[in-house]
């Protein structure tokens, strides 16, 4: 599934054209092989993090021995994503040794800003490997769309720091859907959880935003026709547990967030 | 841990060095003390008790070099809990080797001075031990997802991390030792 969700982004050069770099960076390296490749990866949890920056506090922390109110394991596939250009690849600091160790690595580029780099880790010490998967300069409804189309699960979004609601900072971009709406993609994408800063009765204050939102949520799949209804019913499915900064101190920005329970 | 520790650890001269070179992306400076007995001998002024802030430096020290080699898992974690908690980058560590400070320049203060650092440390090593034991206990039931003290007790198996100690049986550092790996074992 990871391989046929990556391969929707070269698909009848929806994209453009995409140069291609290889393993290690040294080799070009058909797309199929990827595919195949990590088609032939087992995932055990997949975590989304839209509009993520270079900030990789998921691969870190998103694990159920740091938050057991997850159910979700230690994941081994860390989905980012971002409208806005970060110039560098810095989260490769963040992921350094001797916690981590870098095993193999692929890059394209459509010629312009657009990155997307897959990258393949150790967790030293545990002895576990992990796929980190970057869209730079991507809308992140972009990667919904292809969530959907390639049927993979995606366990668990990371959002914590989405204080831009309506635009998840992409400003005119993007078609934005807001965080708060991912909980309407549970069933679709199998999301079991979502980390947030912002509980889903945000929205209550939020409602002249709907009708634009709602019309860009539908756009993500044909079939999807979600009303205002559905919207205003998000808060009273979601099991939501909040956890302060005395309880868990570990993000690096120090701030309290909410565990949104979905299935 | 102690604010004023925190403090005058954050204080201690330093130069800079990348000692991450083996790790193409990484681009931050750890720091390395530059401490000797000079520089010991200096800062205590009229209590050998002063002394006490240079054990526990280099054993805060030594214990940021143990999980770096022996708990990959919970370095982390570790750094985060210190940035957080007591805003200590724990990245800082001993340019030299924790037996060069405790069997060598001790010696060399003790003949600079009549200040007796040596027997002084032998006499408090309980203490220094369980100074130590205390952050390892926190840091393993505050933050790490595996079990600080057995992965620590780990290093015994590992050269680098017994490269820290003379093999001296006798010596200040390999003293330290059997009885910081003995608490260890106790509290495991």
């Amino acid at each position: 599934m990871l391989g046929k969700f990556l391969e929707n982004f070269f698909h009848k050069n929806v994209l453009g054209k995409w140069e291609k770099q290889g393993v290690g960076y040294d080799n070009e390296v058909d797309i199929r092989y990827i595919v195949a490749y990590l088609d032939s990866f087992e995932t055990k949890g997949v975590v989304y993090y839209p509009s993520s920056g270079l900030d990789v506090n998921d691969i870190h922390y998103v694990n159920e021995k740091k938050i057991p109110a997850i159910k979700v394991g230690m994941p081994n596939v860390f989905i980012h994503s971002d409208a806005l250009d970060y110039y560098t690849n810095n989260y490769r600091c963040q992921l350094r040794f001797p916690v981590y160790e870098w095993i193999e690595g692929f890059e394209w580029s459509d010629g312009g800003n657009k990155r997307i780099y897959v990258e393949h880790y150790n967790r030293n010490g545990l002895d576990t490997d992990f796929w980190y998967i970057y869209f730079k300069c991507f809308c992140n409804e972009i990667i919904l769309k292809s969530f959907l189309k390639s049927s993979i699960k995606v366990d668990l979004i990371f959002c914590p720091v989405d204080g831009i609601t309506s635009g998840m900072g992409a400003g005119d971009l993007c078609e934005n859907v807001p965080t708060l709406f991912y909980p309407l993609l549970s069933k679709n994408l199998g999301i079991k959880y979502i980390i947030t800063d912002q509980s889903s009765d945000n929205l209550s204050g939020l409602s002249e935003y709907f009708s634009q939102w709602i019309s860009n949520f539908n756009k993500l799949e044909k079939k999807f026709k979600i009303t205002k209804t559905d919207v205003e019913n998000i808060s009273s499915s979601t099991n939501e547990i909040y956890l302060n900064y005395s309880n868990f101190n570990l993000f690096s920005w120090g701030t309290g967030f909410f565990i949104k329970e979905l299935i | 841990m102690q604010k004023d520790f925190i403090e005058k650890y954050n204080n201690l001269p330093v130069y800079n060095r990348n000692i991450y070179r083996r790790n193409y992306y990484s681009d931050y400076n750890p720091r390395f003390w530059t401490i000797d007995s000079k520089y010991v001998l200096k800062n205590i002024t009229g209590s050998i008790q002063q002394l006490d802030f240079f054990w526990q430096a280099i054993l805060f020290s030594f214990l940021s070099k143990s999980i770096y080699r022996c708990s990959p898992e919970n370095y982390q974690y570790c750094l985060d809990y210190f940035w957080m908690r007591h805003d200590v980058d724990i990245r800082f560590i001993y340019r030299n080797k924790l037996q060069f400070f405790l069997d060598f320049e001790f010696l060399k203060i003790d003949k600079l001075s009549n200040l007796n650092t040596v027997c002084y440390s032998y006499e408090n090593l309980n203490k220094y031990v369980s100074w130590l034991l205390d952050i390892v206990d926190d840091l393993n039931k505050k933050c790490c997802i595996t079990d600080l003290p057995s992965r620590i007790l780990s290093g015994e198996k590992d050269n680098l991390f017994m490269e820290e100690f003379s093999t001296e049986v006798n010596s200040l550092s390999n003293r330290f030792l059997k009885q910081f790996l003995k608490a260890l074992k106790d509290v495991r």
